[in-house]
């Protein structure tokens, strides 16, 4: 397991993104997971980061990597107000933003082969699994 | 990413996207395409060069398309690549915007 942590900007994102797929590349994960897995974390990333209220204190974002061949899984969690992504919400502070009404989400299940959202204690713990199509 | 625009002489505006359209991309672009989004009558955003389309890229030709409907202006999307075409699709982007595999076609959609 592979653990990174985020800074709350949206400047931090791409170093992110390039540390989970620099992973996936060492793993030789395929290309097309490796895309999938790119486009699902930048769009949790920046919910996260333009939309997340941690109750107090900074906001505390950390991704992991963990390989499960022949893909991947990707966590992400955050200290934020609680938010499931998986149950269609849409998080009532993105209401004006351009990628509201779910398309967010319509991204997440059709790049991942699978979501997984639980809350740990006061933490959003959300896990995107990537397997290459059959 | 590069944002090269182009006046064609049907009065379509081509704005060819070459690079990333990641959050690093989005943000070296984002203004232009707000100027282009209150210059241009008719606009068609190439994809052809994008290898990569994200959240961040979406909202900004969200924000564009908007932006022209809302001043009954058009705008279309054209060539994009297949992995970039999935999200164009799944997100909900071709409900907003048309989606045309050359530019010349998008290009004469427009102009009818």
């Amino acid at each position: 397991m592979h653990r990174c942590p985020v800074e709350d900007m949206l400047g931090d994102i791409g170093r992110a993104v390039a540390w989970a797929d620099n992973l996936a590349s060492q793993a030789a994960i395929g290309e097309e997971v490796r895309f999938a897995m790119q486009v699902c974390l930048e769009e949790v990333l920046a919910n996260v980061v333009l939309h997340g209220r941690a109750p107090a204190g900074p906001k505390d974002i950390v991704i992991e990597f963990e390989q499960r061949a022949p893909g991947a899984a990707l966590i992400v969690s955050d200290n934020c107000l609680p938010f499931d992504v998986t149950a269609g919400q849409t998080n009532p502070q993105a209401q004006s933003d351009a990628n509201s009404g779910g398309r967010g989400l319509r991204l997440l299940h059709a790049f991942s082969t699978g979501l997984r959202y639980r809350r740990d204690g006061e933490r959003n713990v959300l896990k995107m699994i990537f397997e290459p199509p059959a | 990413m590069q944002l090269l625009v182009q006046e064609m002489p049907n009065g379509i505006t081509k704005a060819a996207l070459v690079g990333r359209m990641d959050i690093d991309g989005a943000g070296a672009v984002d203004m232009r395409f707000n100027v282009l989004a209150g210059s241009s009558s008719k606009l068609v955003v190439d994809l052809k060069e994008v290898s990569f389309l994200a959240s961040m890229g979406l909202r900004t030709l969200m924000v564009c398309a908007r932006s022209m409907a809302s001043k009954g202006r058009k705008m279309a999307i054209s060539s994009p690549q297949p992995n970039v075409e999935k999200v164009l699709r799944s997100s909900g982007m071709d409900e907003v915007v048309s989606i045309y595999p050359t530019f010349d076609v998008a290009s004469a959609a427009l102009s009818g």
